[in-house]
């Protein structure tokens, strides 16, 4: 791969990162350190990764560098930091100007969802995050914790069950809006 | 004994990861039909699903990607290297070691007989350096000899004709060349 190349591989894939690091370790800046961290990495080692299997590799590189820096955060403070998921909500103009209370609404879902993920254990968050957020099939996500590819099925089961749970003790409306459009 | 509840569920996590069949589809579209409580988690699951697929992306800043692009960028590397790295990308590494391997060999078939050769040149230049040296000292000692030779020969020539002259002169002339002549030794015959 070329500089060239690889610039564009960053264009394609730099929000899925940045996006995966601000969901997980949520802080900002440590967000774009890590994201940094990943690429320059990819460039490092470009010779020994497989070119079919680069996504998986940068979201390998990601995710552990993602575990390192939460459990350095934890070290030094206690309880999540609110300021990742403040990070997150940037303004979109067009949704905004279209459907202003659609896009509260959309902002307030996505704030109780990540709230309700915040509290999950740290490998239950990691799967769910790379198996819908990021759309990573399960035996990729296997592959990039070095786990059981049953493990991880076991573990995407009982995390969408903690979620589900999570979210029903903190926003029963929110769940009964569910069962609302279901019946529509 | 497990209800049909139970086994709704179980195939209800299926459908979630689309791996239930269509046989069991249909059993479990059946049971939701009739089981408003299994109906209602299916929709609160496949809710909480979809708002995890649509989190937001979140924008990468520009400053991160300038940052990385400025730490990546290529050095200017001088032709040699250009050409060694490229000869040497994991595709080529094993052929290019081979043939390294098969130049190094031939290189060295193709030498040793040229030095084997040069050994015996060498040699031979040596023996026409001894030679040239010892025909100069041969000449020298000839021109030597040839130069004593001659000297006695003169000698020899000089003191026969010096004995005939003396011999055959008539007594009174003895005495003269005697009194006169001075490169006799002492003078005097």
């Amino acid at each position: 791969m070329d500089h060239g190349t690889f610039k564009k591989f960053v264009q394609t894939h730099k929000n899925a990162v940045f996006s995966y690091a601000t969901y997980l370790v949520r802080n900002r800046q440590d967000a774009e350190d890590i994201t940094q961290d990943v690429f320059v990495k990819l460039w490092q080692n470009m010779d020994k990764i497989d070119k079919n299997k680069t996504k998986a590799w940068i979201m390998r590189v990601a995710h552990n560098l993602c575990i390192d820096q939460i459990r350095r955060n934890k070290s030094l403070r206690s309880g999540p930091s609110e300021e990742g998921n403040q990070a997150v909500f940037v303004q979109n103009p067009g949704f905004h100007d279209a459907d202003p209370e659609g896009y509260m609404e959309f902002r307030e879902m996505q704030k109780e969802i990540l709230e309700a993920l915040a509290r999950l254990p740290e490998k239950t968050r990691c799967v769910l995050l790379m198996h819908y957020f990021q759309d990573l099939k399960l035996d990729t996500i296997s592959d990039i914790m070095n786990e059981n590819l049953n493990t991880v099925k076991v573990t995407l089961h009982r995390g969408r069950k903690l979620l589900h749970a999570e979210l029903k003790s903190r926003y029963p409306d929110r769940v009964g809006e569910a069962q609302h459009a279901y019946r529509m | 004994m497990r209800t049909e509840c139970e086994q709704a569920r179980e195939w209800m996590d299926l459908l979630l990861e689309n791996e239930l069949k269509q046989p069991e589809k249909e059993q479990l579209d059946r049971h939701l039909e009739s089981c408003k409580s299994c109906r209602m988690m299916l929709a609160e699951e496949q809710s909480l699903i979809q708002g995890l697929r649509n989190l937001k992306k979140v924008p990468c800043p520009d400053a991160v990607i300038q940052s990385i692009l400025r730490m990546t960028k290529p050095e200017r590397r001088s032709w040699f290297k250009r050409i060694t790295q490229a000869v040497l990308q994991p595709a080529f590494r094993k052929p290019a070691y081979a043939f390294a391997g098969v130049l190094a060999a031939a290189l060295l078939f193709w030498l040793i007989p040229k030095m084997e050769m040069q050994d015996t040149g060498s040699e031979l230049a040596l023996q026409e350096t001894v030679d040239s040296q010892d025909l100069e000292k041969s000449k020298a000692q000839a021109e030597w000899t040839l130069l004593y030779v001659s000297k006695k020969l003169n000698q020899a020539q000089e003191k026969a004709v010096k004995d005939v002259v003396i011999q055959d002169l008539p007594e009174t002339l003895k005495n003269t060349i005697k009194k006169t002549v001075p490169f006799f030794k002492g003078g005097r015959i």
